[in-house]
C-alpha cells in the first residue's frame, strides 16, 4: 500500500525540508511509498544543491518581485515554480521509495527511466504523447514538459519533478541567471522552441485537484500499487522540525563552500553558419548547455536532445559522449563534421573555464 | 582496541559507507565500493561537516553529486572529526575510482567504537 500526502502548499523552505524527511523516514522503513505534489506559496525559484545562489539567479530581482528562493537538496540546476497564473502552473510531483523496492533502481540511470513511467503515464493519460528522455527529461516532440532530479538519503529515494502546465519565459529570464547575451525576442524564441507546457499541447490546465488524482491513477496503473490518503507520522513531524531551521538558515541558502561556476557564450563562425555555444560549468561538470545559430541540423529536434544529453556530463567524457550521440542518432549538420562540432564544444568549455 | 583488524571493512549500508580501524584507534572512512560503482562518475563532493566536530553513527558527513542525483553518505561510527580529505574535494573523481584507497572521506577519533560497531556488518 502507497502512501499520498495529497497537495502540499507550503514555502519552499517547509517543500524541501519535509523532502529530506520524507525520503529517510521512507528508506528506514518507518513509513510506505509515498507520493505528493506541492505548491510553492509564496511562488519560489529553487537550486539545486550543489549551485552557488548568486551566480544562478537576481536575488534582488526575485526580493522586488516577491519571488522567495530555496535551495533544494536534490542536485541540478534552477527551476522556476511559477507560471502566468501563479505556482498551480507549475506544480511539483514527488515519488518516494525505498532504495530496496525493486532491484531497478540500484542503477541510477534505469532508476531515471523507471521512476519516471509514471510521469509519463499521466502526461498520456492528459492525451499528450510524452516520452522518457536519457538522462533526466520527460518531453514531447523534442521539447521538455517535465525535468527530474534525485535525492538518496537512508536507503529511500526521492524521484522528483515539475508539471509544465504554463510557464512564464520572461519572468524566467528576468529572475534567473542564463547563459545568455541579453534578453531578447531571440533568447525568448530560443527557450520556448525547447520546452513545452500542458496548456501549449492540449490548450487547456486541469485543476490541482485534478492533477493529483490524476497522478495517483497513474502510479496505481504504472507500479500495480494501491495509494491511499495518508499524513506525516509523528516521527517525521518531529524531523521537519529540527530540519526546517537548517533550511531556513542564510548558511543552507548562500552555501557553506560554494561551487566554482563559469559560464561563457562562445561565438564562432564556421562553414555551417555562424554558431553560439553558451555553457555553464561548475566544477568538473557541465551544468547546462545551449546551441543556437543558424546551421542547419537534421533531424531538427536532435539539438535539444543533445544538449539533454550533455548536461550534468564530467567534462572529461564530453568528447566521447557527443561521439557516440552523433554516430547513434546519425546527426546531420550541413557544414561541419563531428570532430568539428566536438572540437567548437570542448573549446566552449575550455574558454569558459579561462574566463 | 579488542580484535579490530586494520585492514577490514565494516559497512554501514544504510548510510552508504565503509569504516577501517587503524592502528592508532583511528576509524577512516569511505563510501562503500558497491554503491558508488552504480553510479557514473562522481562530479562533486560537498562536506557538511568540519574537522573538529562532533559526529554520531548516522549524521549526515557529506553529499556526493552525480548529475541531477543527491547522495548523502553518513557517519558510520560516533566521534571527533580529525581528518577530512582534502584530494576527495579537489578530485572527486578519486571516490569512485579507489574508494577504500585515496578516496577515503574523513577519519574519526571513536567516542564509542565496539558499541557503534555492533550496528554495522563486515565487508
Amino acid at each position: 500500500m502507497w502512501r499520498c500526502l495529497g497537495i502540499y502548499r507550503a514555502p519552499a523552505s517547509h517543500i524541501h525540508a519535509s523532502q529530506e524527511v520524507i525520503t529517510r523516514s521512507v528508506g528506514k522503513g518507518l513509513s510506505p511509498p509515498t507520493i505528493r505534489i506541492v505548491v510553492y506559496d509564496p511562488p519560489a525559484v529553487t537550486i539545486g544543491y550543489f549551485q552557488n545562489l548568486e551566480e544562478e539567479v537576481n536575488v534582488d530581482k526575485l526580493k522586488e518581485l516577491g519571488v522567495d528562493v530555496m535551495r533544494r537538496p536534490t542536485g541540478g540546476g534552477t527551476v522556476l515554480m511559477t507560471g502566468p497564473e501563479g505556482p498551480e502552473d507549475a506544480p511539483g510531483w514527488e515519488i518516494y521509495v525505498p532504495e530496496d523496492w525493486c532491484d531497478v533502481l540500484k542503477d541510477i540511470d534505469k532508476s531515471y527511466e523507471y521512476l519516471s513511467r509514471p510521469i509519463v503515464e499521466f502526461f498520456r493519460m492528459l492525451g499528450i504523447e510524452a516520452n522518457f528522455r536519457p538522462k533526466n527529461d520527460i518531453e514531447v516532440r523534442g521539447k521538455k514538459i517535465s525535468g527530474v532530479g534525485q535525492y538518496r538519503e537512508s536507503g529511500g529515494i526521492l524521484h522528483t519533478g515539475t508539471f509544465l502546465f504554463d510557464f512564464d519565459i520572461k519572468l524566467m529570464l528576468k529572475v534567473l541567471k542564463m547563459p545568455i547575451e541579453k534578453i531578447s525576442d531571440k533568447a525568448i524564441k530560443s527557450f520556448e522552441e525547447r520546452l513545452t507546457t500542458v496548456k501549449r499541447e492540449v490548450g487547456f490546465k486541469p485543476s490541482i485537484s485534478e492533477i493529483l488524482e490524476l497522478f495517483k491513477k497513474a502510479v496505481e496503473k504504472t507500479f500495480n500499487v494501491k495509494v491511499v490518503d495518508g499524513s506525516l507520522n509523528d516521527e517525521e513531524i518531529k524531523d521537519l522540525e529540527k530540519t526546517l531551521i537548517r533550511y531556513k538558515s542564510r548558511e543552507w541558502l548562500y552555501g557553506i563552500r560554494p561551487s566554482q561556476e563559469y559560464t561563457n557564450i562562445y561565438v564562432k563562425k564556421t562553414p555551417g553558419g555562424l554558431i553560439r555555444i553558451h555553457v555553464k560549468v561548475m566544477d568538473n561538470m557541465l551544468e547546462s548547455i545551449l546551441i543556437t545559430g543558424d546551421f542547419f541540423i537534421y533531424p531538427k529536434t536532435a539539438i535539444y536532445d543533445l544538449e539533454a544529453y550533455l548536461k550534468w556530463s564530467p567534462i572529461d567524457e564530453l568528447e566521447n559522449k557527443i561521439k557516440e550521440f552523433i554516430k547513434t542518432r546519425k546527426i546531420k549538420i550541413l557544414g561541419l563534421n563531428t570532430q568539428h562540432l566536438v572540437k567548437l564544444i570542448c573549446d566552449a568549455v575550455k574558454s569558459s573555464k579561462g574566463s | 582496541m579488542g580484535d579490530f583488524m586494520s585492514s577490514e571493512l565494516y559497512l554501514w549500508k544504510k548510510g552508504n559507507t565503509w569504516a577501517r580501524v587503524e592502528p592508532d584507534g583511528n576509524v577512516r572512512v569511505g563510501v562503500i565500493p558497491d554503491v558508488i560503482r552504480k553510479y557514473p562518475k562522481v562530479a562533486v563532493v560537498r562536506f557538511v561537516v568540519s574537522e573538529g566536530a562532533s559526529v554520531k553513527q548516522g549524521d549526515k558527513i557529506a553529499s556526493i553529486g552525480v548529475g541531477k542525483t543527491t547522495i548523502t553518505v553518513e557517519a558510520p561510527i560516533s566521534g571527533t572529526i580529525i581528518n577530512i580529505n582534502a584530494k576527495a574535494k579537489t578530485t572527486p573523481a578519486i571516490i569512485k575510482k579507489d574508494p577504500t584507497g585515496e578516496g577515503w572521506l574523513i577519519v574519526i577519533k571513536p567516542s564509542k567504537l565496539e558499541e557503534d560497531l555492533k550496528n554495522l556488518v563486515k565487508g
